[in-house]
């Protein structure tokens, strides 16, 4: 996009789908990112990705602070949202949803008490919702966060007496327009209405939805998922221990994204940005309340003691002298020449780096079409601009029928070769392990061309 | 004073002193039973008790041949690749019992105590809620919704037991911790035999350590209480060693537990999928459980907040637990809907719902079906078992379906004996189907994981995934054929080499042979 000055507008990295039109969900992060890479290289994008989850944390804990939580409650409560949002923070776009979440969550939460104008909101969130949508597609929990506050209205409304009704058709009547503004605001994106379509399209086709881990329900054995178990104990516990008298709002925001990250294991962190806010305040409430003991008086002393540390502390100096020793780091070789002092390059245990580097010494060892393994299709694109991939991660720009030609083939079914046929591939880029290395040994059209620890490329013979 | 369901039971005796319409009329935990017994034995549901996975055909199996050497199995008969080695069965008494079942009725057998098993623990849990004051429309709810929730592990395996073991020591356990007056001895001891049972009957019998466990714990402030449930709790321990293989069952079960290759290769033993059908139940249960908690805010015992945080935790691990949560969490639900309905004001549809509740309540108080119960389990028996019985061909077929199972490729090998020599390698899933299928043939794995160690399971998983090193693992277990699904990437793979033919294919199942050398 950045080369070309334009938008990205038809799929022009896979030969399965040449000319496919494309709706780029995510094109503004994609050029931040590329600005950031194309100058500081990888820790450029690395830069950029940690400046915003360094930018969440932040917000949230001042929300926390800002509502009246204790400073070691609230940063216990952070560091927990943290550790669940951390299992998801990867140098990509979705990063600006959880920024974006926790911006919406505060605005929507601070507008129900009252602390928040009508006004304010109004402007704000639609102008972040136009920026979130052209950032990443999950803009649409925005208008989820809002309908939760809006069913909410509605439903106190309908139970409030004549003298309440007033003041809560006027917040009802105000989500409505924010709900309105921000799908209106969502619009301005180079696709307008196509883009909604879109998102709608990928998040209820489970053949494309199934090819993405993170759109997979959480797997309470792996040790990435225990933060989110944390979080989940410690608001049963608040529901069991504290019994808070929740507002509907944090009732249904509790609820719905219970079960919305259940479902899926991308949508913890959003639980946890969403939960944190209400957790802290209850427990806090709780723990001001609690009569005395040996364990409170200590736990009481200890955040006095941070209290009044925290309030001797200066607020922006340190981060902004942080982010320009961080920019001067990296840009090292750029501005002052000789090696870089850090290093931020893909692992060539990961990625087949060195097969990608004998492609380019040998470029005759393969001709035509290639089959490449799903998770390596993004780095081919960036590492072999000059060929076209069968196959990268965003599902979405491929018809049905080559993501099952793609997966047939992939798992070794039956008729893996006539596919490989149908779509003129002559040679194969996969992890030694996969099991189609094992398939095209036995082959007599086939031969090795390249094999190391980590790829083998195989060429049909002519 | 006079209830109405008293006034309404003196106007029925008056009317028909027999009491006829009470003897024939279900109630609703009757309804509940017969219902789901005759849909379980009667539905296809009948097949997915026995066709879900191939450990139905494995228990058969097993315990027939307990049942023809009239002695409990101790070495591995089954297997080529373990064969001989020491074997603990964690559910002998179960196997024998499905076995004789089978062996008279056929599959029918399997199901009919699958379902009997099924429709009791339901039937129980119901008793229970009634027995803790919640009304009858709640109670079906409730254990409807315990009921939909626990549906996906429904099948004619020994688990049934552990599911309506469960509902017996949980209900115990619970009318202890509230009311310890009743006596230790009265309520409590009658499980120490029950464990015995249990030990003989599934591996899961840990599960009511782990309920004494959590009412001990709750119960560390009362010194007498909490001795009281230890001491019983020390003995349904001692009383689970009254089994065939005394404390090494305890040591295998602990061991098969701590082992993360072996748990996670059974499908029962990972985490929740929450986008497929099968979870709804417990979605729903998870929600109801939610919204008891933000809404009514119900200030629960300790041991409620353990059960439930507990057992919670443990099904959020592993799919099989979702039933036991299920159970354990229903009178917790109960109990607390219960009481948020008695003290909601009244609306329009409270009122509705109330007058419902009531009439509900004094028609299941005026029926029983108790005599219903018996002919419906007469004719059923009678239908299950036409054919030993009557003779004549069977009302209710019930068999392992050929496109779930290798059937037609079993016939072809019994038919043609010669086409396959040495041993097979086989489909995890098919394991058990093979062992009762083709008697004469020991399989490579089946269901038993546990049994087979983790080093056999992962030398299983380079060749079912087509590793590196597959021919070698191959070659190491002496393997000369191979039955697998017909997609199976390993028959891709064998069609390729040289050393190897097909045999045999259909649209279900392939078998490759090695060829001579």
């Amino acid at each position: 996009m950045l080369q070309h000055r334009a938008i990205l507008r038809t799929e022009i990295f896979s030969y399965t789908c040449p000319g496919a039109p494309l709706v780029e969900m995510w094109w503004l992060s994609e050029i931040v990112l590329a600005l950031a890479g194309n100058l500081l290289g990888w820790g450029g994008i690395v830069l950029v990705a940690s400046v915003v989850c360094a930018t969440i944390v932040w917000l949230l804990h001042r929300q926390l602070l800002a509502e009246g939580n204790e400073l070691l409650l609230a940063t216990v409560f952070t560091l927990l949202a943290t550790a669940v949002c951390a299992t998801h923070w990867l140098a990509r776009p979705h990063l600006a949803t959880q920024l974006m979440v926790v911006v919406f969550a505060w605005q929507l939460r601070w507008f129900n008490r009252g602390r928040v104008t009508p006004r304010r909101l109004l402007v704000l969130l639609p102008l972040l919702m136009a920026l979130w949508a052209n950032l990443h597609g999950s803009f649409i929990i925005g208008f989820v966060l809002i309908g939760i506050y809006l069913t909410a209205a509605v439903v106190k409304w309908v139970r409030a007496t004549a003298e309440q009704r007033p003041a809560l058709h006027e917040r009802m009547t105000a989500l409505l327009a924010l709900e309105i503004a921000c799908f209106l605001t969502s619009l301005l994106n180079p696709n307008g209405w196509k883009l909604l379509v879109q998102v709608i399209r990928y998040t209820s086709n489970p053949l494309m939805m199934g090819m993405t881990q993170e759109f997979l329900p959480p797997n309470f054995h792996d040790l990435g998922t225990l933060p989110f178990v944390i979080v989940l104990v410690v608001t049963l516990l608040m529901l069991l221990i504290v019994r808070p008298r929740l507002d509907l709002t944090d009732k249904l925001l509790l609820i719905v994204w219970l079960v919305l990250s259940l479902r899926m294991v991308r949508n913890g962190p959003v639980f946890a940005l969403v939960a944190t806010p209400i957790l802290a305040e209850h427990w806090n409430a709780y723990l001001c309340a609690a009569a005395p003991s040996r364990i409170l008086r200590r736990y009481r002393g200890l955040s006095a003691r941070l209290t009044s540390i925290d309030q001797m502390a200066g607020s922006c100096g340190l981060p902004a002298l942080a982010t320009i020793a961080m920019i001067l780091v990296l840009a090292k070789p750029r501005l002052f020449g000789g090696q870089p002092l850090l290093t931020t390059e893909l692992p060539a245990t990961q990625f087949p780096v060195a097969a990608v580097e004998f492609l380019r010494q040998s470029p005759n060892a393969v001709h035509g079409e290639m089959f490449n393994d799903y998770v390596w299709g993004g780095y081919f694109t960036l590492a072999m601009p000059e060929r076209k991939v069968f196959f990268h991660p965003i599902v979405l720009v491929y018809e049905e029928e080559v993501i099952r030609d793609f997966l047939r083939a992939n798992n070794g079914e039956p008729g893996w070769e006539d596919i490989l046929a149908k779509y003129h591939v002559n040679w194969t880029i996969l992890p030694r392990e996969h099991r189609l290395n094992r398939f095209l040994a036995r082959r007599a059209d086939w031969r090795l061309v390249y094999s190391d620890p980590v790829a083998t490329i195989y060429g049909r013979i002519p | 004073m006079e209830t109405g369901v008293q006034r309404s039971r003196r106007h029925d005796l008056r009317e028909d002193p027999l009491n006829t319409r009470r003897w024939l009329l279900p109630s609703l935990g009757t309804t509940i039973w017969v219902v789901v017994l005759l849909a379980l034995c009667l539905s296809d549901w009948r097949l997915v008790m026995i066709n879900a996975d191939g450990d139905p055909s494995l228990h058969w199996r097993i315990g027939q041949w307990m049942v023809e050497h009239r002695s409990v199995i101790r070495a591995d008969q089954f297997s080529h690749t373990r064969f001989g080695a020491p074997l603990i069965s964690k559910e002998w008494l179960s196997e024998v019992i499905f076995a004789v079942a089978n062996d008279r009725l056929g599959w029918n057998g399997a199901v009919l105590v699958g379902a009997l098993l099924i429709a009791t623990t339901l039937w129980l849990l119901y008793r229970w809620l009634l027995a803790e004051g919640c009304e009858p429309l709640l109670a079906t709810g409730l254990v409807l919704l315990a009921a939909l929730a626990s549906s996906h592990h429904w099948l004619a395996r020994p688990h049934l037991i552990t599911l309506l073991l469960t509902v017996v020591f949980a209900w115990r356990l619970r009318i202890f911790d509230r009311n310890p007056e009743a006596g230790a001895l009265k309520l409590l001891a009658p499980l120490i035999p029950l464990m015995t049972l249990w030990a003989n009957l599934h591996g899961a019998f840990f599960t009511g350590f782990v309920l004494f466990g959590v009412y001990a714990a709750d119960n560390f402030a009362q010194p007498k209480k909490a001795l009281a449930i230890v001491i019983v709790g020390a003995t349904c321990v001692a009383a689970s060693l009254i089994n065939p293989n005394g404390w090494r069952l305890h040591a295998h079960i602990i061991q098969f537990l701590r082992e993360p290759v072996l748990a996670k290769f059974a499908n029962e033993f990972r985490s929740p999928n929450f986008h497929s059908d099968a979870m709804r139940g417990f979605l729903l249960q998870l929600l109801v459980l939610a919204v008891l908690l933000v809404v009514v805010r119900p200030q629960l015992r300790a041991t409620d907040v353990l059960l439930v945080s507990a057992w919670g935790y443990l099904a959020f691990q592993s799919v099989r637990n979702v039933p036991i949560f299920a159970i354990i969490v229903t009178p917790i639900l109960a109990e607390h809907w219960q009481a948020a309905i008695h003290g909601a004001g009244s609306s329009r549809m409270m009122e509705w719902y109330r007058r419902l509740s009531t009439n509900v309540t004094q028609i299941d108080h005026s029926t029983d079906g108790r005599a219903m119960v018996v002919v419906i389990l007469i004719v059923l028996l009678g239908v299950l078992a036409k054919p030993p019985l009557f003779g004549g061909q069977p009302i209710v077929v019930t068999e392992i379906l050929p496109d779930h199972f290798p059937v037609a490729a079993t016939r072809f090998i019994t038919a043609n004996p010669h086409v396959v020599r040495g041993e097979m390698f086989n489909d995890y899933g098919w394991g058990g189907y093979l062992m009762l299928a083709l008697p004469e043939h020991k399989v490579f794995v089946d269901g038993r994981n546990d049994f087979y160690g983790p080093e056999l399971i992962k030398d299983f998983d380079v060749v079912n995934r087509a590793h590196l090193g597959w021919e070698d693992v191959l070659r190491k277990y002496r393997v000369d054929w191979t039955i697998l699904p017909r997609a199976h990437p390993l028959n891709e793979l064998l069609s390729l080499h040289q050393d190897w033919s097909l045999s045999y294919t259909d649209q279900v199942a392939a078998i490759y042979s090695r060829r001579p050398e």
